[in-house]
């Protein structure tokens, strides 16, 4: 027997209490720090971070160490940190607003509806690139709509929630593989998009997402509350007074415009969606107003530790992030639900 | 997302043309099975001449990608792109198997190497 008592942060804080809460999200901010600094200072090419730090304190547009901290490395960064938290919070939205522990982009068809209208704006206006995070969230939204919109039809069951979301996401999906077949010279690497992943970002590219992201982000911390209560069940939502079917528009609407936004720069990102928000609850619970930020820094964390290692592993050579998202996200997730079985998630 | 650009290698025809003509292509110098070369690795060796071939032929695609590349800060700051010397070679004669043609395709890219001996 261990003579060291067993210490628990979650008993010393006495769980889902606000200081837990706060101290969970401030380790997070911390960690997300860390990840920055080492997604800067780490690539394909050896910089010694003395020579990074000089750099960025002089500028010079000629050298070589500037270019690839500055047009490379930060852009990359900044791309994995947005993509990471709007697609987390876009999951954790959708899986709260349709109380479905399954919903995430990718399963319910924001993904192939966002993916759809990027690959075709891609092919046929190759110049006008700037529309795209427009167009994937128009594209999204569709999708989310004609989902719940099907579920809804069936009986709105949880259920039928997810099989519509599979089949509207397959039947967008040829749709976009069609584009990719007919347009093999589109702007757009076919394998590289459908698995997700940030070469290439630059940050004229990142300013209309990232404007998109952050606008909605703000919306969904003001709504969070609100989505608590909406989590109590439609009779209960209303009879306290919330206007249900509004809420739950205006929520799919921003779960579409964060998917959409990250997919309009870094490709079909499926799995973080998912997991993210499974792993905030198991840290926070299900409170949203906690809920959202954890989600949005997990996201962030996540994405960001993956983007390294995509870049590092087979240097000088990439492999698209998603891949890596995929090796690692899996076995976590099918833990989560092992640890769900028996009774330990969610406290 | 990336731009789709794929380094190539010996197996390439381009880059086989290329070699015999005494090229050295920075790919080649990582062996590897994959072919998305870090911009960083590009950046840093910093090429004299980039040459692409494109899937498809048609202008729009050629133009928006020069466009693309001429716009993005870490492509357009290298020495090939603000020279000129990106230059996108006819399908015809360097993606499809030129046939009767080699010696046109030697010809093409000897004269933007070597543009002094054709004088």
């Amino acid at each position: 027997m261990s003579i060291w008592p067993k210490f628990s942060i979650q008993k010393f804080f006495n769980k889902n209490s606000g200081s837990y809460n706060g101290f969970v999200i401030a380790l997070l901010i911390i960690l997300l720090i860390i990840a920055a600094i080492i997604s800067i200072s780490i690539g394909s090419s050896k910089i010694p971070v003395g020579q990074i730090i000089s750099a960025l304190y002089h500028r010079d547009i000629n050298s070589k160490t500037y270019q690839i901290i500055n047009f490379v490395r930060i852009p990359r960064t900044l791309a994995a940190i947005l993509a990471g938290c709007s697609l987390s919070v876009s999951g954790a939205i959708l899986q709260s607003v349709l109380n479905n522990s399954l919903a995430s982009p990718n399963i319910i068809g924001v993904n192939s509806g966002a993916g759809f209208l990027t690959v075709l704006i891609s092919a046929f206006f190759p110049a006008s690139l700037y529309f795209v995070p427009l167009a994937a969230f128009i594209g999204g939204l569709m999708a989310v709509l004609i989902v719940f919109f099907i579920a809804q039809k069936t009986g709105a069951s949880r259920i039928s929630i997810v099989l519509s979301g599979v089949a509207v996401s397959s039947f967008i999906g040829a749709m976009t593989d069609t584009v990719l077949t007919l347009h093999p010279d589109s702007a757009i690497d076919r394998a590289v998009f459908l698995i997700g992943g940030f070469s290439g970002v630059t940050m004229e590219r990142l300013a209309f997402p990232a404007g998109f992201i952050v606008l909605a982000l703000v919306i969904v911390l003001i709504l969070s509350y609100d989505m608590n209560v909406l989590a109590l069940g439609d009779e209960t939502a209303k009879s306290l007074g919330l206007t249900v079917a509004r809420l739950r528009f205006l929520c799919l609407g921003i779960a579409a415009l964060l998917a959409g936004s990250a997919i309009s720069f870094a490709g079909l990102l499926g799995f973080v969606g998912l997991i993210v928000p499974h792993a905030s609850r198991f840290l926070v619970g299900y409170d949203n107003r906690f809920l959202i930020p954890v989600c949005a820094l997990l996201g962030s964390i996540f994405t960001l530790c993956c983007d390294v290692l995509a870049r590092v592993l087979f240097a000088p050579f990439e492999i698209p992030v998603g891949i890596i998202m995929s090796f690692l996200g899996g076995p976590f997730f099918i833990y989560l639900l092992l640890k769900r079985k028996k009774g330990k998630l969610y406290g | 997302m990336s731009s789709g650009a794929k380094a190539k290698y010996d197996d390439n025809m381009a880059c086989k043309i290329l070699d015999d003509l005494g090229t050295t292509n920075i790919a080649a110098k990582h062996e590897s099975l994959l072919e998305d070369l870090s911009m960083e690795i590009i950046i840093q060796e910093d090429p004299e001449y980039i040459f692409v071939v494109t899937m498809g032929d048609s202008e729009k695609a050629i133009n928006a990608l020069k466009e693309g590349i001429e716009k993005d800060p870490a492509w357009g700051n290298l020495s090939a792109v603000k020279n000129g010397n990106y230059i996108v070679l006819p399908k015809e004669l360097f993606h499809y198997k030129p046939n009767a043609k080699w010696s046109e395709s030697y010809e093409y890219m000897a004269k933007i190497l070597y543009p002094e001996i054709f004088q």
